[in-house]
């Protein structure tokens, strides 16, 4: 108690401090893998120059169905649209194995 | 008879393990040749699996985006709206949450599918060519069933769309 007395509390605060820092950093570190929100990050190094190629629409900007409302026709059409402007953007050959193929990795024996 | 029985079971443990292997081993096929391939052309292999990589990570954001704006932007307030109007929509709701739990799943399998790839990419392949070639695999075999999830996805949005229509003619 009494070494605890003679410490430099300015030191001793700074010390704290930044032990403080560190715990909370690695929580946060841990938690950013753990999400998986590392893989949504494309300001990561190496993925910067696809960054201009997300295709992101502002919340305002996106299609949407009121919850408000009759159902009617109207309502019906609207969301055809809408779902076919969905479909027509989500790609089905996404994550194709052919891109990993040993033809695509240049291993292929012929 | 228990020595009997500790006989048997060791027996029917060496048989499993030695199908298994077995099985394995003819999952693909390594010939020497395949293995030479992969050591010499190990850092044109890297720099492909790296451009992969970062492709994927665009289509996982993308196709991500979508997915999520389906449920919450078209999905759930249709439900809300067709519930309000006296509509039982319990197919539809159904759809929703088999749809939320895919997207769970997709979410997940990319996560697994990443961490994979990165291990592959940082596998020695010029030394270790046969443990690079069946690390490869594996991540072949996270990369299918993430695009199975991602075509069960599309093919729920599709199913909800066709339901949602039919109880509205249903109805009238």
């Amino acid at each position: 108690m009494n070494k605890l007395n003679k410490l430099n509390p300015f030191g001793l605060f700074l010390s704290l401090a930044v032990l403080i820092t560190l715990i909370l950093g690695a929580i946060g570190l841990y938690i950013y893998r753990k999400t998986g929100a590392y893989s949504l990050d494309l300001s990561r190094p190496g993925y910067q120059k696809i960054h201009k190629n997300i295709k992101y629409a502002p919340d305002s900007e996106r299609l949407k169905i009121n919850k408000e409302g009759v159902v009617d026709q109207a309502l019906m059409d609207q969301v055809e649209v809408y779902f076919e402007h969905y479909i027509e953007q989500i790609n089905n050959e996404a994550f194709a194995e052919r891109s990993i193929s040993d033809q695509a990795l240049g291993l292929d024996l012929e | 008879m228990r020595r009997w029985l500790a006989g048997l079971a060791i027996i029917v443990l060496a048989t499993g393990m030695f199908y298994s292997r077995l099985a394995r081993a003819t999952d693909y096929l390594i010939t020497e040749a395949l293995i030479s391939k992969v050591s010499t052309n190990c850092s044109q292999v890297k720099v492909r699996l790296k451009q992969v990589q970062v492709n994927d990570a665009l289509t996982r954001v993308n196709q991500g985006q979508f997915f999520e704006s389906t449920a919450n932007n078209l999905m759930t307030p249709l439900n809300v709206r067709l519930v309000a109007n006296n509509y039982n929509p319990i197919e539809l709701l159904s759809l929703n949450k088999e749809y939320d739990k895919h997207l769970t799943t997709f979410r997940q399998q990319y996560m697994t599918y990443e961490e994979a790839l990165i291990d592959l990419i940082q596998q020695d392949c010029r030394h270790q060519p046969a443990q690079f070639y069946d690390k490869l695999q594996a991540v072949r075999s996270l990369r299918q069933q993430l695009q199975l999830t991602n075509q069960s996805l599309n093919q729920l949005i599709q199913q909800y769309f066709t339901k949602a229509k039919q109880l509205y003619e249903q109805a009238q």
